[in-house]
């Protein structure tokens, strides 16, 4: 409460994180890949841009949290499945892109539309896929090092 | 369908019991809230739920969760009291009061409070089995 | 002896190691104990034969635990267990295949070292 930013509902910032922009909604520059070509392949680009979307709204579901009392304070979501979906079926990873949307829950008295229960089972949620995407990561070059020898 | 569908449906159960406490705050702020002799008086609000399919390749066909779809409303005849020096009243002295039974209110209180923890058991249960089935073949 | 099978069996082209009496598969069927008698033959019974028909297999177990990666990242995957135990069906096919590279190699050698 009282927290002197974001009074209004317009001028909600979710690209401070690096995810979208100013007007919500835009997506970020497409990030180059950090693996090798050589060393990566495929199913390494997918992961490798799943940790980035999933990293994002983990991000943005902290911000929720944090300004779950602030007055004004429109919920941000971050949008990377279907970007990733159709970079997968084209194999084209540098299309890839994260986006950051306001919500459109309804707002409550305070202009604020931050379930803190539903940002914290995205929370979860957010989290096992982490854990899974790095769990596949981890897979991937256990496979490597192993058919190095 | 996600990859955690269990968190879908729970958090649809947390949001419905939220609504529901909700209500019964809103119905509890207003116990005594007057009105004149003329006008309705103030209606208690009952959430109104329905759960959702599960989505078609279930071969079990468990449900999707529980959806609010809108609310049902208390008597708006209330109760009338004789209340004369109250300003809302009549010429016959008469206010109109809430039929709102505060007992009943309580219960629905700790019968919502009870199934939003319930789904929060839900997901912590839920996340140590994902947990488990994400270290499968892990060393 | 079934477990050496039972890795086989993830890896759909390679059948069994059978008592195939080809020089290769020799040791690696001794370091495990006797190879049962139902130990499916490779196609045609050489060892370099069922070592490729062993890659083949392995590269559809990888791909498969890979399309269920891609699908798992995508948020497609439907149960996540599908995925964690093709990627350990994948890791110990690898695992196996490189052992048998290595003992195969180690043969090899053993063979060339041989006084004659």
């Amino acid at each position: 409460m009282g927290s002197p930013h974001s009074r209004n509902r317009g001028t909600v910032e979710h690209g401070s994180l690096g995810v979208g922009t100013k007007d919500g909604g835009a997506a970020e520059a497409p990030r180059a890949r950090i693996l090798a070509p050589a060393m990566s392949d495929f199913a390494m680009g997918a992961i490798n841009a799943a940790l980035d979307g999933l990293a994002a709204r983990q991000r943005i579901t902290a911000q929720n949290i944090a300004n779950a009392d602030t007055p004004g304070y429109i919920a941000g979501r971050v949008n990377f499945e279907d970007s990733l979906r159709s970079a997968s079926e084209s194999n084209d990873f540098s299309k890839f892109s994260v986006t950051a949307n306001s919500s459109d829950d309804p707002v409550n008295l305070n202009g604020n539309n931050v379930a803190v229960d539903e940002e914290n089972v995205s929370m979860v949620d957010t989290g096992l896929r982490f854990q899974l995407m790095t769990e596949a990561m981890n897979n991937k070059f256990h496979i490597l090092k192993t058919s190095i020898g | 369908m996600s990859l955690f569908p269990i968190f879908q449906t729970t958090g649809s159960g947390l949001y419905a019991n939220r609504v529901w406490m909700d209500a019964v705050a809103d119905n509890l702020a207003n116990m005594n809230t007057a009105k004149p002799f003329d006008q309705p008086a103030f209606q208690a609000r009952y959430v109104e739920v329905q759960s959702v399919p599960g989505e078609g390749n279930d071969p079990v066909g468990v449900g999707g969760g529980v959806k609010v779809v809108g609310a049902q409303f208390g008597s708006a005849e209330g109760q009338l009291r004789y209340d004369p020096t109250n300003p809302l009243a009549n010429k016959d002295g008469l206010v109109r009061y809430p039929d709102i039974d505060l007992a009943d209110q309580m219960t629905q209180l700790i019968q919502a409070q009870r199934s939003y923890q319930l789904n929060l058991t839900v997901i912590d249960r839920a996340r140590e089995s994902y947990q488990q089935a994400i270290g499968i073949g892990v060393k | 002896m079934g477990a050496i099978n039972a890795i086989l069996g993830l890896i759909p082209g390679a059948g069994g190691l059978g008592s195939t009496g080809a020089a290769g598969a020799t040791p690696v069927a001794g370091a495990q104990g006797a190879q049962g008698a139902q130990g499916a033959q490779a196609a045609d019974g050489s060892f370099g034969n069922s070592i490729t028909n062993a890659l083949d297999g392995l590269n559809a177990t990888q791909s498969n635990a890979d399309g269920l990666a891609v699908k798992a990242a995508t948020g497609d995957l439907t149960d996540v267990h599908n995925y964690t135990i093709a990627a350990a069906e994948a890791n110990l096919a690898t695992e196996f295949t490189v052992q048998l590279r290595n003992r195969a190699v180690e043969t090899f050698n053993d063979i060339m070292k041989m006084q004659i």
